[in-house]
């Protein structure tokens, strides 16, 4: 049933060109604005698409908060401003790159914390000793029974 | 048969697999490649670098060194491998029995499990050239659609498909079939009409913009077509604007069409809506002799002769079949009994009167303005009721 | 009939598999020198009955048998017949089964290529890579039996349109090639463990294989970036979606464990890590065929999910990572501390590289499974996207980027980073020289851009300085310098190369990010607009009927000062079976850079709507891939890792001596 809805409606997008929403903004911006803009839709999910910005996707949903973006931008709205305002209204889930905050402390800090321990680790691995490094040269008998292995090995 | 012979093969040439190395003597000698051997081959390769570099030598004697060590290591320790163990040894004589029993118990509770051996192959071509008796209707529609898909351009095709499909409850192919037609034979207003229709049944009966614009394009070349006219009525009073769709609704009263139900729900509609908008109902009611509108009438003067007659003999047609069902009507039978006399069948006008009077037998004043309109009309009068038992 | 003998051979492979998870080790237990060779005809045998296997379920698809219910769910008799046959491996049955065809093709070239590998060590291989074959083959018949059969019945229900494209023909067996690849090394290091016998002779033996494998996964992953790139139709390359994290995964452990393999064989040390490695590379492809198969993510190329399988999986994960891990613990305490070095040197750079990626892994691997694990915890949904990893990966990476050159210049134990410097001055210069460049022809505030291009030819010139050293171009004559360039070992050849190529890929991925522009428009009938140095007309557009789609499609003229030099097609799809529209994005190639079209609406009175996007460089995000991989086939070809090729021949008859 539903999928014969979702078949249904995705005909339509498709069958009905004069639909509501265009590709083009109907709120103009001034260039600096709208860099700005462009900036923030990457930022912004596409709520019903898979994994999409709304700047990347061409679903009505991506046009109409394009729109209200560009509406709040012009209003005067910071960044900041417009993202709380998406996210009061849709959730945490629209925003691509989660904010730091203790749920997800955990998200942001386990690359810094793992690049500290591994570094720690690894520097304690290598050894800083000049004299360790080197390796002394054989000793005449270990030389001679080289030779002798080396020599039955290549024949 | 052949399966199952096929089958026997399969699980032999599995079971030699395991048991063929089982039989054959391995060399003790194997070409494998030991730790010694790299070790040695890096040794080289190292030697070769010093060669090619002498600066570096002075570096590398250190890695040299290490690398010595390894080898060193390696041939101080060096293990035995495998010692060679007589066949009929209890490892041997346990993977033979895996491979020679436990192989075919395997596959064959597996494969019984969850095969169907039985089933043979259906591909498509041996199924396309089945006959169509006991087909049912939906497997008709799959090698109709089979049929144009290969043959995009048959009108023919297309339009009976649009018909099943319109039957089936299936308005989204019903719409691409016609969009078909309509890219093979052109735009009329009435296949347009009808895409238009097919996408609204689509939509829930809501009227889609795709539709209405179809609508739209179908009524202005054809005024006519009751069903652009229907569905821009009802699109209209989707949006709520019910002004436009009562105008609509009362333009579309006018027009003459066939279906007896059309008039009914006409003016259901217009009550309808007068009602969404609280406006009176209009002091003339519909007249229930439906005469010819002005329209109509203006219509008919236009028209030839020929069509005039046509049109004429439909409205009567239709009095006659109304007062079958109702025939309590005295203005419709005189109207009836007149307008068969003016067309000249007398006959007709004879049993016209002849049922009028049955069915006003039984009142006395009636039955005497209808003899007096036979007269009038050079008709025999109808005989009175005693003579008439 | 062949159907069904099709899923008897699957079934035969199976039981194949158990025998062979039994009989070799066994024979290594005891001694049993024919026991160990049974896994050398019993591989074959299971390649042979899974080819089989495969062949014949294409043959159902080719022949459109819907009574396989596999075949009626995902394919369509008007269907062009290559994507029928491409078909057999789009859906989850199907891709499952290629999965397990290379886990055997794999398995089977251990048992052909692998006579020089010691008989106990190529018999435990064998046995843990027939483990793995018989784990999946019951995971097939059991959840996802390709061979399923019903009714037939008259049509099929169509493969998702998104798939029916050349790239799917090609893409995922490439990848899985890649991702199964690392089931070699995860055998080598499972059979290293069995024996414990884990040292500098084991990582040469590794390596070529992890070579192997690492070369198709870089094939795979970039032939999947340009598939997305020009078949989704909004002109990205990469989206960090987990289904393509899944495969970034493996490459990044990959990548490291080619690192890390090249220490423990040279100076026998990290071998505690190296083998860890490679045991968690092919545990993250299992991973990421557990996410994309298990539909735990919903992404853009999921396409299966059903949680029985899921669990299935999972189970399989758990048991072969955890049991893995747990072999691992038991073991390494008695592996010996390998070759000391100091901070600088070249295992010190090797251990940086390791360092540095295995953070890059890490931060990949929680941004991908942290909403899913968030959600699972609390009920609430949150995004990690492209954003978050640009950042963190970014940041993560640059050191790493930046060290490049130094490493291979480095010596073992002990280097001399002030030394290397003075060598490396000419790519600094360069690099110096291209920021200045880029940064004027930039606008103000950009100052990211230049850095980023000025990091990538650092790399790309950087990445030859061993070669320009080896060669000793700087002094000597040219005679002389060409005939040691000649000489150099492949490997070095391979190094600079595969450096090189990273370098390159990052030059066209900091040119598109940063100066990629999108314009969008609508074009009436003739209309024309311009980007950059284009100029675009709109010649009207047309409608078409192919087999199994309809297609809208505008005809856009592309000028170049005044002249024509393309003509493009950008159309929009319809595909009736599955009720589904596509975009094609209509692509053109001047030099490294590309204009790319896509249609948007198409209105009535033939108003189009275009999204035009040109994209600077972005064909060297590709290329630099390619010479990645060239890179990997050369260095496959260095005679050293010919698996000791010519070492046997001298060993012959003399091996007795050892033995």
């Amino acid at each position: 049933m539903l999928r014969r809805f979702v078949a249904t409606c995705l005909l339509f997008v498709w069958l009905m060109p004069a639909a509501s929403t265009s590709a083009l903004a109907q709120t103009t911006l001034s260039p600096e604005m709208e860099v700005r803009a462009k900036a923030l839709f990457l930022q912004l999910r596409c709520v019903v698409c898979q994994n999409q910005s709304i700047g990347d996707s061409d679903a009505d949903v991506a046009k109409d908060l394009r729109e209200i973006v560009r509406e709040q931008m012009l209003a005067g709205k910071t960044d900041d401003d417009i993202r709380n305002f998406l996210v009061a209204r849709y959730g945490e889930f629209i925003l691509l790159k989660p904010v730091f905050a203790w749920h997800t402390a955990v998200l942001w800090l386990t690359p810094i914390l793992l690049l500290l321990v591994g570094g720690v680790l690894a520097w304690r691995a290598t050894s800083r000793s000049p004299k360790s490094v080197k390796s002394d040269a054989l000793s005449k008998q270990d030389e001679n029974e080289l030779q002798e292995i080396l020599r039955q090995h290549r024949d | 048969m052949l399966f199952w012979v096929i089958t026997i093969v399969m699980l032999a040439i599995a079971v030699l697999s395991i048991l063929l190395p089982l039989a054959r003597r391995v060399e003790q000698s194997s070409n494998a490649v030991q730790p010694m051997d790299i070790y040695v081959d890096q040794l080289n390769e190292l030697e070769a670098k010093v060669a090619s570099d002498k600066t570096a030598a002075e570096s590398l004697a250190q890695e040299k060194a290490e690398i010595s060590r390894r080898i060193l290591k390696q041939a101080r320790t060096q293990d035995q491998i495998t010692s060679s163990v007589a066949s009929g040894s209890i490892p041997s004589i346990g993977a033979s029995l895996i491979a020679l029993v436990g192989l075919p118990v395997i596959v064959l509770a597996t494969y019984l499990h969850t095969g169907s051996p039985g089933q043979p192959d259906q591909p498509l071509h041996a199924r396309a050239t089945a006959n169509l008796e006991n087909t049912s209707i939906d497997e008709m529609v799959v090698i109709a659609e089979r049929h144009l898909a290969k043959n995009p351009d048959d009108a023919q095709g297309w339009s009976v498909l649009a018909g099943v499909y319109g039957r089936m409850n299936r308005p989204m192919d019903r719409a691409r079939a016609l969009q078909e037609i309509i890219r093979i034979s052109g735009a009329t207003p009435e296949r347009l009409a009808d895409l238009g229709e097919a996408l609204t049944v689509a939509g829930d009966n809501i009227v889609p913009v795709r539709a209405r614009q179809l609508f739209e394009t179908a009524f202005k070349s054809n005024p006519q077509l009751a069903k652009a006219g229907f569905y821009l009525a009802i699109a209209q009073e989707q949006e709520g604007k019910l002004e436009e769709a009562l105008a609509r609704w009362t333009d579309l009263a006018a027009l003459r069409v066939s279906d007896p139900e059309w008039k009914s729900m006409v003016a259901r509609k217009q009550k309808e809506i007068r009602g969404k908008l609280g406006l009176p109902e209009p002091e003339t009611t519909p007249n229930t002799l439906a005469g010819p509108s002005a329209e109509q009438v203006e219509d008919a003067a236009n028209l030839s002769a020929a069509d005039r007659a046509e049109m004429i003999e439909g409205m009567v047609a239709n009095l006659a079949s109304r007062l079958e069902d109702n025939p309590q009507d005295l203005p419709g039978w005189t109207r009836l009994i007149r307008s068969y006399a003016v067309l000249g069948k007398m006959d007709k006008a004879q049993a016209a009167l002849k049922k009028a009077h049955l069915a006003f037998s039984n009142q006395d004043e009636i039955i005497l303005q209808l003899q007096q309109q036979a007269i009038q009309l050079g008709l025999k009068p109808p005989v009175s009721k005693e003579e008439n038992p | 009939m062949i159907v069904e003998l099709g899923h008897l051979a699957l079934v035969l492979a199976f039981a194949l598999a158990v025998v062979q998870s039994i009989v070799p080790i066994w024979g290594t237990f005891s001694g049993d020198r024919r026991l160990m060779a049974t896994a050398d005809t019993s591989s074959l045998g299971i390649l042979f009955f899974v080819t089989l296997s495969f062949g014949a379920l294409m043959w159902s698809y080719a022949v459109s048998d819907f009574s396989v219910v596999n075949v009626w769910q995902n394919s369509h008799s008007q269907m062009p017949f290559l994507f029928k046959l491409t078909g057999t491996w789009g859906n989850h049955e199907g891709s499952m089964l290629l999965w397990v065809f290379i886990l055997a093709l794999f398995a089977a070239a251990v048992s052909l290529f692998g006579s020089a590998l010691p008989p106990s060590l190529r018999a435990n291989v064998q046995g843990v890579q027939a483990w793995l074959l018989a784990t999946f083959l019951l995971f097939i018949l059991l959840t996802s039996n390709p061979f399923a059969r019903q009714e037939a019945a008259l049509e099929g229900q169509d493969l998702n349109p998104i798939l029916q494209d050349i790239g799917l023909a090609i893409h995922p067996p490439m990848l899985y090639l890649g991702y199964v690849g690392f089931s070699i090394t995860f055998a080598f290091a499972i059979a290293a463990l069995i024996d414990g016998k884990i040292d500098s002779a084991w990582a040469r033996w590794v390596r070529p294989w992890t070579f192997i494998a690492w070369t198709f996964l870089t094939a795979g992953i970039s032939m999947g970036s340009y598939w997305a790139y020009y078949e989704l139709g909004w002109g990205g390359w990469w989206f960090w979606d987990p289904v393509e994290n899944a495969s970034f995964l493996p490459w990044l452990s990959g990548t490291a464990l080619l690192h890390s393999a090249l220490v423990m064989e040279k100076r026998d040390a990290l071998k505690i890590w190296t083998v860890l490695l490679a045991i968690l590379t092919f545990s993250l492809s299992l991973l990421g065929t557990f996410l994309v198969r298990s539909g735990v993510l919903t992404s853009v190329h999921t396409f299966a999910s059903d949680p029985t399988r899921g669990l299935f999986i999972l189970a399989i994960l758990s048991a072969f990572v955890g049991g893995a891990l747990f072999l691992f613990i038991l073991r390494s305490s008695r592996l010996e501390a390998g070759g000391l070095f100091a901070p600088v040197s070249r295992e010190g750079a090797l251990v940086f590289n390791n360092l540095i990626l295995s953070a890059a892994a890490a931060t990949v691997l929680i941004g991908t499974l942290y909403p899913v694990v968030y959600e699972a915890f609390t009920d609430a949904k949150i995004s990690v996207g492209a954003p978050f990893f640009n950042l963190t990966f970014g940041l993560v990476m640059i050191p790493l980027l930046i060290a490049v050159p130094f490493g291979p210049l480095l010596a073992w134990k002990r280097g001399d980073l002030l030394g290397i410097s003075q060598r490396l001055m000419f790519a600094f210069l360069a690099a110096i020289l291209v920021i200045i460049l880029t940064g004027a022809f930039t606008q103000k505030g950009q100052w990211l851009a230049p850095l980023g291009v000025g990091l990538a030819v650092w790399l790309m010139v950087g990445s030859f300085a061993e070669v320009i050293q080896r060669a000793g171009l700087r002094k000597a004559t040219l005679a002389v310098a060409s005939r040691r360039l000649a000489g150099l070992p492949r490997s070095v050849w391979a190094t600079a190369l595969a450096h090189c190529g990273i370098g390159v890929t990052l030059l066209g991925i900091v040119c598109v990010t940063a100066f990629e522009t999108e314009t969008i428009t609508v074009l009436k009938p003739a209309e024309s607009v311009v980007v950059g140095e284009f100029s675009l007309r709109h010649e009207g557009y047309a409608s078409r009927t192919a087999d199994n789609y309809s297609e809208r499609s505008a005809r856009i003229s592309i000028f170049k000062s005044g002249e024509i030099v393309a003509v493009g097609t950008p159309s929009k799809r319809f595909f009736p079976a599955r009720q589904m529209p596509t975009s094609e994005a209509s692509i053109h190639t001047f030099g490294f850079s590309q204009l790319y079209l896509a249609l948007g609406d198409v209105e009535g009175d033939g108003n189009v709507t275009l999204r035009i996007w040109w994209k600077p460089m972005i064909l060297l995000i590709w290329l630099g891939t390619v010479i990645m991989v060239i890179a990997g086939v050369i260095s496959l070809s260095d005679r050293r890792l010919r698996i000791g090729a010519p070492a046997r021949r001298k060993s012959k008859g003399k091996a007795a001596s050892h033995a």
